[in-house]
């Protein structure tokens, strides 16, 4: 066995091209792929490569894969060198030692983030800022004589049966979900189980994982209202859908999504004078005005406030952060296997 | 020795090169990410160093779980029975057709599989939602006064697999039934035979090694597919695949999402065994 | 009678079912940016419009399928005469072998087979995660079943005083195989290879986790990634392209080869 492979190995390097160790420095980024890695090179990438001659080369997935592969090079040779996560599988990488502490002396801009997107621990920050509520079709609701949803529990409307959309464990998305079912029963994050029994009697139309397809369920009638997030549904109502994203009572969920550099990176300064860059004002507005996620750096608060149209797409002031609700990330990873079971045995069916 | 003795070829060495690329991007790797399944889970994304079958014992003590196999292997054996019946009367067609569209045909079966199975899925909701076309029609017949759940439920992964795999029956059959010599079938006419006893008794038996590759094809594919169980399933349908899509990805215990795909690996080979024993005793 | 009018039915239902989900995407390629159904206006402008990306998306995947298909179908049809033909210990176990990569999630597979580039780095100092090789081989894996089948499927009722006459008449046994054993099993071969294109063309996990960079990432990668952010009718087009583009050339090989060739000559 141990003599084919080497024998098949011997064969494979034989066509393998080696690349030549040239002075050039290329940066392997991980974003989520799209739009969104399109926005970041054009208003970021594009300007960082101009202005120092670093190469940056794209790396589409979710950040679930980009974990995956994490971990798996765990101990060898880093697959990329920037990684684009989500707060919570931040938090398991970081723990893992998968990703580096930055330095403020390079990335100068950590100083100018609102504090809500700075890491505790040094890690990396947020990039941006995103949120979590209830859009629904104002038009259908309108005919249908339901009233607005004001709570977490109105998605429970007897008139909503098998027409709004539950997002799947799958999704970041679920956790607030039920975090926020928790909470407007007197729960929290780390008592949910009154919640697990409430979303248990919901009847959802589906349980969504992609919001192309949830979009359009929306579009051909099939879903009138659904929790979603403020950059999807803003998309939405941008193309005259007559959607409306709304906040419950019990408060919006703040989110935030991240940055880091992965250890055993070969360009560890370079890497964080990348995200240097990403943090930088001029970036984060490019991003902000192609996908309506929030800023994190608060310089942009007097430009953001003399462009209210925009600025109502997301949490764009500290007043408006502070109104959100942050759900504790630690507690969310220390259940979420527990939750995912619960939510495979009650709310699935 | 064996009918193609004529030959002096050693046949099975020409297995090997097949065996050096199975080994190399399969065996090896699955062998070593399912020897996962024989340890501890220590947190997510950590496998523990304690040889343990608390995976296997908890996977089999669990009427949950259990009922995750039962489903996915009722899902095969639904999924490969539809595209049986409906694939057979096409591939025949397909095989015996002196059209010249006959090339065309044949592409517009495949077709649909040139499009990546995200987009496709996407396709089903103008037809098979609340407010879809077949909703539409059945209420315009009268045959319902309200909308039928076609997707987002078993039906809607019935649906969606079966279409999926339609294609590979139907090529794999066309492939089988053209070779079967038309004059068999014009003397079993001409002595009397009725189409239905013609078909029964002469094309379906010569037809059976088609049948085998296409039952074995798609429900193994059936077991193990993903994308379209998890998108017409409205992930309310949990399959085999989509759960330890679930522990991989999600929850990254790799203990038991190895455990899982073994037990799936272990059932699925002992029912092909089963069914080819089955068809070569019959043949 | 009946019978004949069930078959005729079937065949149509058959047709219609295959080919209604791509109205969807044909339609809204010519539809409005927001995809509504059926579109408020019709235009070509998505045509024009199709990202780079996914162009170049596109060649990846036709240089992976292809490669897949042609690799899956030399070392399947090897492994289908071998099965067929072959009287050696562990036969059954080979069958099995070739049927296995389907019994198990492309998931798992790729999540394996991402691991195992890592040992494979340790004890040989070969990279192939992130390079075209390491796509082709995952591919070529889940593609080999389909390849074995057919080919074993094809090779039913093959008649061995064919080659048995081929012999007598004083050609070499290698003459033999290529002239005479070759050509019967070739529909089977084509539809094998058909199955591994598509196979590999429809991918997305092991692509995700074998690509990398641009160079390596597949169309349906592309997609996948990129519809989370924004849908569209760029995707349609795309998508449809690829439909209009190999029906046209279907046609014209039919025209002018003669699809027989590669369909028909199986016949007994």
């Amino acid at each position: 066995m141990k003599r084919l492979l080497l024998a098949a190995a011997g064969l494979l390097s034989l066509t393998l091209a080696t690349t030549a160790g040239a002075q050039q420095v290329t940066l392997r980024v991980a974003c989520y792929g799209g739009l969104f890695t399109e926005s970041q090179q054009k208003f970021g990438g594009s300007l960082f490569s101009t202005r120092t001659g670093i190469k940056i080369e794209w790396i589409d997935g979710n950040p679930e894969d980009h974990l995956a592969k994490l971990i798996a090079s765990r101990g060898r040779a880093a697959p990329f060198d920037i990684v684009y996560l989500e707060e919570s599988n931040q938090a398991r990488a970081a723990e893992a030692g998968m990703l580096m502490k930055l330095d403020p002396k390079v990335v100068t801009n950590l100083a100018h983030l609102y504090p809500q997107a700075q890491n505790r621990e040094g890690y990396g920050p947020a990039m941006l800022f995103w949120s979590v509520g209830i859009s629904y079709n104002a038009k259908v609701f309108a005919e249908q004589g339901i009233p607005e949803p004001k709570s977490w529990l109105d998605l429970w409307h007897p008139k909503l049966e098998r027409r709004f959309a539950f997002p799947d464990i799958a999704q970041g998305t679920a956790t607030d979900l039920i975090i926020g079912t928790a909470r407007a029963l007197g729960g929290n994050e780390r008592n949910t189980d009154a919640a697990f029994d409430k979303l248990g009697q919901a009847k959802p139309l589906y349980f969504y994982t992609s919001s192309s397809d949830l979009r359009a369920k929306f579009r051909a009638g099939d879903v009138w209202a659904a929790v979603w997030n403020n950059g999807r549904s803003w998309g939405m109502i941008d193309e005259g859908f007559p959607l409306k994203f709304v906040y419950p009572t019990e408060g919006g969920h703040g989110k935030l999504s991240t940055i880091d550099v992965v250890t055993g990176t070969k360009h560890p300064k370079e890497a964080m004078m990348f995200i240097n860059q990403v943090l930088d004002p001029l970036t984060q507005l490019g991003q902000a005005n192609q996908i309506p996620y929030g800023p994190t750096n608060k310089l942009l608060a007097p430009v953001l406030a003399a462009y209210p149209d925009l600025a109502q797409k997301f949490p764009a002031s500290p007043e408006a952060l502070e109104k959100l609700y942050v759900p504790d990330v630690k507690a969310v990873n220390d259940n979420y296997s527990k939750w995912v079971d619960q939510w495979n045995r009650k709310v699935k069916k | 020795m064996g009918r193609f003795a004529a030959l002096r070829v050693r046949w099975g060495l020409l297995a090997l090169p097949v065996i050096a690329v199975l080994l190399l991007a399969f065996g090896m790797p699955i062998a070593s990410m399912t020897a996962n399944s024989l340890f501890n889970h220590a947190g997510p994304g950590r496998v523990g160093s304690n040889l343990t079958l608390v995976n296997y014992i908890n996977f089999a003590t669990d009427p949950y779980y259990l009922g995750i196999l039962v489903d996915t292997f009722a899902l095969g054996f639904v999924v490969v029975s539809i595209c049986t019946v409906l694939g057979y009367p096409v591939a025949y067609f397909l095989a015996r057709t002196h059209s010249r569209w006959r090339g065309v045909l044949m592409f517009l079966v495949i077709a649909p599989l040139l499009v990546s199975a995200v987009i496709r899925n996407l396709g089903w909701i103008p037809l098979l939602g609340t407010n879809g076309f077949v909703n539409w029609a059945l209420q315009a017949l009268g045959l319902t006064d309200r909308p039928i759940a076609l997707v987002n439920n078993f039906l809607g992964v019935v649906i969606g697999t079966t279409h999926a795999l339609l294609p590979f029956m139907i090529l794999m059959l066309t492939t089988v039934i053209q070779r079967i010599n038309p004059q068999i079938e014009e003397a079993a006419v001409n002595l009397g035979a009725t189409p239905w006893k013609n078909f029964t008794q002469v094309v379906l038996p010569l037809s059976m090694p088609g049948l085998i590759g296409g039952y074995l094809i798609v429900f193994t594919i059936t077991i193990s597919s993903y994308t379209t169980p998890a998108m017409l399933g409205g992930h309310r349908v949990t399959v085999m695949s989509t759960f330890v899509a679930q522990q991989i990805r999600f929850v990254l215990n790799y203990a038991f999402g190895a455990t899982c795909a073994v037990v799936l690996m272990a059932v699925a080979i002992a029912l092909t065994v089963m069914a080819t024993r089955q068809s070569e005793r019959g043949s | 009678m009946m019978w004949t009018l069930l078959n005729r039915a079937i065949i149509v239902f058959v047709f219609v079912f295959l080919l209604l989900p791509l109205v969807f995407v044909v339609v809204t390629s010519f539809g409005d940016a927001a995809m509504t159904f059926p579109p408020r206006s019709f235009s070509l402008e998505w045509y024009g419009a199709i990202p780079q990306p996914f162009i170049t998306g596109l060649k990846v995947s036709l240089i992976v399928g292809g490669s897949t298909a042609f690799i899956a179908a030399v070392v399947g049809t090897g492994a289908a005469l071998a099965i067929t033909r072959g009287r050696f210990r562990g036969l059954k176990i080979l069958a099995m072998f070739c049927l296995l990569p389907l019994m198990v999630p492309s998931l798992v597979i790729a999540v394996a087979l991402f691991q195992f580039t890592g040992i494979l780095w340790d004890i040989a100092r070969i990279e192939i995660g992130g390079t075209l090789i390491g796509l082709i081989l995952g591919h070529t894996a889940i593609a080999i079943p389909y390849v074995v089948r057919a080919v074993i499927a094809g090779h039913a009722h093959f008649d061995p005083t064919l080659e048995e006459a081929a012999l007598n008449l004083g050609a070499s046994k290698w003459r033999t195989l290529l002239s005479i054993t070759l050509p019967v099993l070739i529909p089977g071969i084509v539809s094998g290879a058909v199955f591994a294109f598509l196979v590999s063309f429809d991918d997305v996990p092991i692509a995700l986790f074998m690509g990398g960079d641009e160079a390596t990432t597949t169309m349906p990668v592309k997609i996948f990634t990129s519809i989370e952010y924004s849908m569209k009718p760029d995707v349609m087009a795309v998508s449809a392209l690829v439909i209009y583009v190999s029906l046209a050339l279907m046609i014209l090989l039919e025209k002018t080869l003669g699809l027989e060739r590669f369909f028909g000559t199986g016949r007994a």
